[in-house]
C-alpha cells in the first residue's frame, strides 16, 4: 500500500467514527427530518465515497452510494427508524474494517447487495421515487460539499501524521535528557562558576519545556475511548432489552497514547459489566421506581498527576452478600478472613480473578473473567480501581491512571547506603520521629508484636525498610530501632509508615522495567538511573505489602479497636459516627456459643483472678479502679427472667481462677460482664437481625460468614440487673448521651422550634448547631471537617428544600455524610410518609409533639443506630 | 580490551549442527576452568564496574550494571553453576544479550576468541556436574583445552524458572 492509500484509509476511519455518532444522535432526534444533521451525514458519506474511488475501492463507494441512498430517503419519513440506522451502522462496520485492514478493497458483497435492495429489489415505485430525489439533491450536495473541503484543506495544512513510533523515540531521547540535566543540576551544586551556573539554569528551563511539549505531543484526548463507548452501549442495550442513556463527560481531557491504549479494554470491561450485571431491565426498574432508561456516567478529568475516569451506573448496585457468598462457594477466600472484612474489602473481592456474581453465563460478561483483568491492566500502568456501591442505587468504578507512563516524580530514600525510589502519588506525609517538640512528638508503640506508629491519634501500621531488604540478623523489628525519617504511604487505600534511614529529594525519574526473571522480586517495580549515574531501585508498594504479609486493612482495623477499648479517643466519636459498620465484640458463653457484644458498649476488658472476686451482701464484685465492680455472669444474664444471683451463679464466679471481664459504663456507673473467653473483634456490615432474638437479653441475631451470633443487649441486661439486684430504677436517659457524644446538626426553618429543640438537646448534653435551611445545612456539612456531625435532625417541611431532598441530596454524596444518620423531625408520620422518608435515606423519625422527650429519644435513636439497627420508629 | 561484537544479530541455537563454516565463540574462565558462548550474543566485555545491589534477590543475580544508560543484570556464574565461593575482587562483565534484555555473566577471566564449526560440538564429558551440565550446549576440544560451551536459552530458561527464584 502507497503513502496516499494509507492517508486515505485513516481518513475513512475518522469519517466512520464521525458518521457513527451522527447515526446515534439521529437516531435519538425527537424531530424528524433535521435537515442540518442529515445534510452533515450526507456530506460525510459523499467525501468517504469520494475518498473510496480515489483509492480504486469500488464495492466500498457502491456500498456508500446505498447507503446515501438510503440516508435520502429518511428525510421523507417522520422518524429515523430503528432498522434504517442498523443498517447504516452495518455499513459502517464494514467500512471501519475495511479502514483497518490491510486490503486494497475488501467490503463483503452482501453488505452492498444489501443496500442495493431496497432500491432495486422492491417494486419500481421505490426506485423511481429515489430517482428524482437524489438529482434533486445533487444541487444542494453540491453546495454543501465546498465547506468540509475547505476544513480539510486547512485541517492538513496545520495537521501533521506522525508515526508513534518516532514519539516513543522522542520520548526517549528527552527521558535520557532529563536524566543529563539532574545530573548536570547535582554538578552544579558543587560549582561556583556562575556563567556554568547561569547556563544550567537555562538548560533546566528549556529541558523542563522540551519534557512538557514532548509529553504533550503524545497527549490525546479521551474521547478516542470514551465515544466508542456509545456504540457499545447501544449495540449492548438492544441486545440486552436495556434502555441506557450514556452520559459522557469530559471527553476532552488529555491522556498519553500508550495510557489511552490501555484503558481502552478495561474501560469496556467496566461498561459491559455495568450493562449486564449493574442495571435492570426496565421492568425491575419500573418496581423500584426507578426511571426506565437507566443512566450510565463517564466522567473523565485531572486531578493532581491522575487522571480519573469514573463510570456510575444507576442500577441495582453490588450485593456484598452475595458478593461473599460467591467468593466463598468459588474458593476464593475463607469464611474466616471474610468475616474480618470490611464492606469495601468485600466490594474488592469483585476483582479476584476468577470471580463472577452473573446467574448464567452471558456472551457480554460473566465468564468470571473482566474485572480481574480490568485491576491488572490499571495495575500495570501504575494505576488504581476503586469500587463504591449502594445496592439498590448503583455503582461506582473509579479508574485512576497516572498521566504519563515514562517520567513519574518519586522521592528518593536511602537505606544502608543504597538509594531506593518512592513514587510520590504514593506518599501521604513525611514524618521525624526524634522531634524536638513535645507535642509534636511521634510515638511508636508495640502492638500485637509488631510496631505502630500513633500519629496525630491514628494507629498505623510501622515497616522498617532496614529490616525488609536486609532481614539477616535483626530476628524482630522493635520500637527502638525505628528512629530518624518515615514515610506515610498510602496503598490500595490504606496508610502504612515506612521507617528509612534518610529522605533525600524529589526527583523525576525514568522507570525503566526489570527484565522477566526479576519480575518475581514484586517489591521492586524497576530500576531508574540518578543524576550521577547510580542506580536506584523503585519500591513497588503493593508488593511490599505482599512480601511483609501485611494485611494494612486488618491491621489498622484492630489497632482501632485497641485505641476503643482504651480510653475515649477522638477516634471513637468518629467511628461511634460511622455508624453502619459497626464493629463486635466475640465472646464466648457457657462452653460452645458465641455472643457478640457491640464494640461502643465495651469500655475495656479485663481479667481478675480468683482473689479479686469476693462476696458483698450475695452480690458478686470485683475490685476495680478504687471501687467495686458488680460482676453478671453472661450466660445466665442472657435470658433475664432467671434470677440473677442464684447459688449456682455465685459458685461459678467465685470458684473460678480467672475471669474475663468486659466491663461496661451504664448510667454513670461500671458493670463486669463475664464471659467464659473472649474470642475476637468483628469489624461487620452484616445488619442485625431484630425478628430472630434467642434470648430475653439479646438484641438479635447477627450473620457474619456461616457463623451466627447472639447480639447482646448490654443496656437491657444492666437495666434489669438494677430492678432485681438493686431494686432500683434505671434513669430514662442514658448517661452516655450526657458526656456530648454526640454532635448534631439541627436542620429547622421555624425560629420558634429551632430555639426550642437547640436548647432542650443542649441541657441534656448534646453539642448543636442549628441551621434555618437544607442549604444552609448542606454548607455546613461540606465545609466542616470529616465526621465533624454525628447525625443531622431535620424538619421535613421546609421552604426552597425540604428534609427529603436534604436526605437524598446527603445520600446522593461520596462525601463522608453520605453515611451520617439522617433523623427526620416531624409533627406528624403517615405510613406513606415513613415510605416516603425510607427511600430518601433518612434512617428514623422523631415526633415532634412532645419537644422536652426529644433528647431522650434521640439517645434512644441514636444508640441503635450505631448498633447498626435500623428500622422501626422512636 | 573491548573486542565487542556488537551486533544484535539473528540468534542461532547452538544445535545448528550441519553447518561447518567457522563460528566464534568469546571465551572465559570460572575458577580455572574455560568456557564460552557464541560471540554473537555477545553485545561487549567490559570490566568489573559499581554493582548495585537488589536485595532478597536469589545469590546468583549480584544486582544491576548502569551501562551507559542500559541497565543490565549482573548474573555471577559462580554462583549460577553452585561452585564453592572464593575471593575473587576484580570480575569481567560479559554482556549478553539474552532474548532482547541485557545480562551480564560475571566471570573471572577473559580468554580469547575461538573459532570452532558447530560440528565440532561433542557431548559434555560425565565429569561435568549435573548442575553445570544442565546450562551447557556441549564442548568443544582443542588438543590442550576444553571448552564448555554455555547455552543462554538454558541460562535465560533457568533464570525465569521458580527454581531460580529460591534466594
Amino acid at each position: 500500500m502507497d503513502e496516499r492509500t494509507i492517508e486515505a484509509k485513516i481518513r475513512v476511519g475518522e469519517l466512520c467514527a464521525r458518521l457513527t455518532r451522527s447515526f446515534l444522535q439521529a437516531e435519538n432526534q425527537e424531530l424528524w427530518p433535521d435537515h442540518a444533521l442529515c445534510d452533515s451525514m450526507l456530506r460525510d458519506l459523499h467525501n468517504l465515497k469520494g475518498l473510496c474511488m480515489a483509492i480504486g475501492a469500488t464495492k466500498e463507494s457502491d456500498l456508500i452510494h446505498g447507503m446515501e441512498s438510503l440516508l435520502e430517503e429518511t428525510r421523507k419519513k417522520s422518524t429515523f427508524s430503528d432498522e434504517t440506522s442498523e443498517k447504516l451502522l452495518k455499513g459502517i462496520d464494514t467500512l471501519t474494517e475495511f479502514s483497518e485492514s490491510g486490503l486494497l478493497t475488501g467490503s463483503s458483497p452482501e453488505t452492498v447487495s444489501e443496500f442495493q435492495a431496497p432500491l432495486t429489489g422492491q417494486d419500481g415505485k421505490v426506485s423511481a421515487a429515489a430517482q428524482p430525489v437524489t438529482a434533486e439533491h445533487s444541487s444542494s450536495r453540491g453546495s454543501a460539499l465546498g465547506r468540509p473541503q475547505e476544513g480539510s484543506s486547512k485541517d492538513s495544512e496545520n495537521f501533521l501524521r506522525v508515526q508513534v513510533s518516532l514519539l516513543d523515540h522522542l520520548m526517549g531521547l528527552v527521558s535520557e535528557l532529563v536524566l543529563i540535566r539532574n545530573q548536570l543540576h547535582q554538578f552544579s551544586a558543587t560549582n561556583d562558576d556562575t556563567e556554568f551556573l547561569a547556563m544550567s539554569q537555562r538548560l533546566d528551563v528549556v529541558s523542563g519545556g522540551l519534557q512538557t511539549e514532548v509529553m504533550r505531543m503524545r497527549m490525546q484526548p479521551v474521547s478516542t475511548v470514551t465515544l466508542r463507548l456509545q456504540r457499545l452501549v447501544r449495540d449492548l442495550g438492544k441486545e440486552l432489552g436495556k434502555h441506557v442513556e450514556l452520559h459522557l463527560e469530559g471527553n476532552e481531557t488529555e491522556i498519553d497514547k500508550t495510557i489511552i491504549e490501555t484503558i481502552r479494554e478495561p474501560l469496556t470491561h467496566v461498561v459491559r459489566n455495568a450493562l449486564d450485571h449493574g442495571i435492570e431491565p426496565p421492568e425491575e426498574r419500573a418496581q423500584s421506581g426507578k426511571p426506565q432508561r437507566a443512566r450510565l456516567v463517564v466522567k473523565t478529568y485531572q486531578e493532581g498527576g491522575q487522571v480519573i475516569v469514573e463510570i456510575q451506573d444507576d442500577g441495582r448496585g453490588i450485593d456484598t452478600s452475595r458478593v461473599a457468598k460467591k467468593a466463598l462457594e468459588g474458593g476464593l477466600i475463607s469464611s474466616d478472613r471474610l468475616s474480618r472484612m470490611t464492606t469495601k474489602e468485600i466490594l474488592s473481592l469483585i476483582f479476584l480473578p476468577g470471580f463472577s456474581t452473573a446467574e448464567k453465563v452471558t456472551d457480554v460478561s460473566g465468564r468470571g473473567m473482566g474485572m480481574d483483568v480490568v485491576k491488572s491492566n490499571i495495575e500495570q500502568i501504575g494505576g488504581v480501581v476503586d469500587v463504591s456501591s449502594t445496592l439498590g442505587r448503583g455503582t461506582n468504578i473509579t479508574l485512576r491512571i497516572p498521566l504519563t507512563l515514562a517520567i513519574v516524580p518519586a522521592l528518593i530514600v536511602h537505606c544502608r547506603g543504597l538509594r531506593y525510589a518512592i513514587p510520590q502519588l504514593k506518599i501521604v506525609e513525611l514524618v521525624r520521629l526524634d522531634s524536638e517538640d513535645e507535642a509534636q512528638k511521634i510515638q511508636c508503640e508495640m502492638l500485637e508484636g509488631g510496631p505502630v506508629l500513633r500519629l496525630r491519634g491514628r494507629l498505623l501500621p510501622l515497616l522498617s525498610l532496614r529490616a525488609i531488604l536486609h532481614p539477616e540478623g535483626n530476628e524482630r523489628l522493635t520500637s527502638k530501632d525505628v528512629q530518624g525519617s518515615i514515610v506515610i504511604l498510602r496503598n490500595d487505600g490504606h496508610d502504612f509508615a515506612l521507617a528509612v534511614d534518610e529522605v533525600n529529594d524529589s526527583i523525576d525519574i525514568v522507570v525503566k522495567p526489570f527484565v522477566s526473571f526479576l519480575k518475581s522480586l514484586r517489591i521492586f517495580s524497576g530500576a531508574t538511573i540518578l543524576g550521577d549515574g547510580t542506580l536506584a531501585l523503585i519500591l513497588d508498594l503493593a508488593g511490599l505489602c505482599e512480601h511483609c504479609a501485611m494485611d494494612t486493612s486488618a491491621r489498622t482495623t484492630e489497632s482501632q479497636s485497641e485505641s476503643m477499648l482504651g480510653e475515649t479517643d477522638a477516634n471513637q466519636r468518629q467511628r461511634l459516627a460511622r455508624g453502619t459498620n459497626p464493629e463486635f465484640l466475640l465472646c464466648g458463653i457457657g462452653e460452645r456459643d458465641v455472643a457478640a457484644i457491640p464494640l461502643p458498649q465495651v469500655f475495656r476488658l479485663e481479667v481478675f483472678e480468683r482473689k479479686d472476686v469476693e462476696l458483698t451482701a450475695r452480690t458478686p464484685v470485683a475490685r476495680y479502679r478504687e471501687g467495686l465492680l458488680p460482676l453478671i455472669l453472661l450466660s445466665k444474664a442472657l435470658h433475664l427472667s432467671t434470677d440473677f444471683q442464684d447459688e449456682e451463679t455465685i459458685e461459678t464466679l467465685l470458684s473460678a481462677n480467672q475471669l474475663d471481664v468486659i466491663v461496661t459504663e451504664r448510667h454513670g456507673r461500671f458493670f463486669g460482664i463475664v464471659v467464659s473467653h473472649i474470642a475476637d473483634i468483628i469489624h461487620t456490615s452484616s445488619k442485625v437481625n431484630e425478628l430472630v432474638r434467642p434470648n430475653a437479653g439479646a438484641l438479635g441475631t447477627l450473620l457474619e460468614g456461616s457463623n451466627v451470633y447472639t447480639v447482646v443487649n448490654v443496656a437491657a441486661i444492666v437495666d434489669t440487673w438494677m430492678r432485681d439486684v438493686l431494686g432500683e430504677e434505671p434513669p430514662m436517659v442514658s448517661e452516655h448521651t450526657k458526656r456530648a457524644l454526640a454532635r448534631i446538626l439541627l436542620v429547622e426553618d421555624s425560629n420558634f422550634f429551632r430555639k426550642y429543640t437547640t436548647s432542650v438537646l443542649q441541657a441534656s448534653h448534646f453539642e448543636v448547631l442549628a441551621v434555618s435551611g437544607a442549604r444552609e445545612a448542606l454548607e455546613h456539612l461540606r465545609q466542616e471537617p470529616e465526621n465533624s456531625f454525628d447525625a443531622v435532625l431535620t424538619d421535613i417541611d421546609m421552604p426552597g428544600m425540604t428534609g427529603f431532598e436534604l436526605a437524598k441530596e446527603l445520600r446522593a454524596s461520596d462525601a463522608w455524610y453520605k453515611q451520617t444518620p439522617i433523623i427526620a423531625l416531624t409533627s406528624l408520620v403517615s405510613q406513606r410518609d415513613r415510605l416516603m422518608a425510607k427511600a430518601a435515606g433518612i434512617d428514623e423519625h422523631i415526633e415532634k409533639v412532645n419537644l422536652d422527650k426529644i433528647p431522650a429519644l434521640l439517645a434512644d435513636v441514636l444508640g441503635r443506630l450505631w448498633q447498626g439497627i435500623k428500622g422501626g420508629a422512636a | 580490551m573491548s573486542f565487542g561484537n556488537n551486533s544484535n544479530g539473528p540468534k542461532r541455537s547452538d544445535s545448528e549442527g550441519h553447518r561447518s563454516s567457522p563460528e566464534q565463540y568469546s571465551s572465559f574462565k570460572v575458577q580455572g576452568k574455560r568456557y564460552c558462548v557464541n560471540a554473537l550474543s555477545v553485545q561487549e566485555i567490559v570490566r568489573a564496574m559499581p554493582i548495585t545491589p537488589l536485595p532478597l534477590a536469589p545469590a546468583h543475580i549480584h544486582g544491576l550494571l548502569n551501562l551507559r544508560g542500559q541497565i543490565v543484570t549482573a548474573i555471577g556464574v559462580r554462583e549460577l553453576f553452585a561452585l564453592t565461593p572464593e575471593e575473587v575482587t576484580e570480575k569481567m562483565n560479559v554482556v549478553c544479550n539474552m532474548q532482547g534484555t541485557g545480562v551480564s555473566l560475571l566471570v573471572d577471566e577473559i580468554d580469547d576468541v575461538v573459532e570452532f564449526s558447530a560440528d565440532a560440538l561433542e557431548a559434555v564429558p560425565d565429569s561435568v556436574s549435573p548442575r553445570i551440565r544442565s546450562f551447557l550446549a556441549g564442548v568443544f576440544k582443542t588438543p590442550g583445552e576444553i571448552y564448555c560451551v554455555i547455552d543462554l536459552t538454558k541460562v535465560m530458561d533457568f533464570l525465569n524458572s521458580d527454581k531460580a527464584q529460591i534466594a
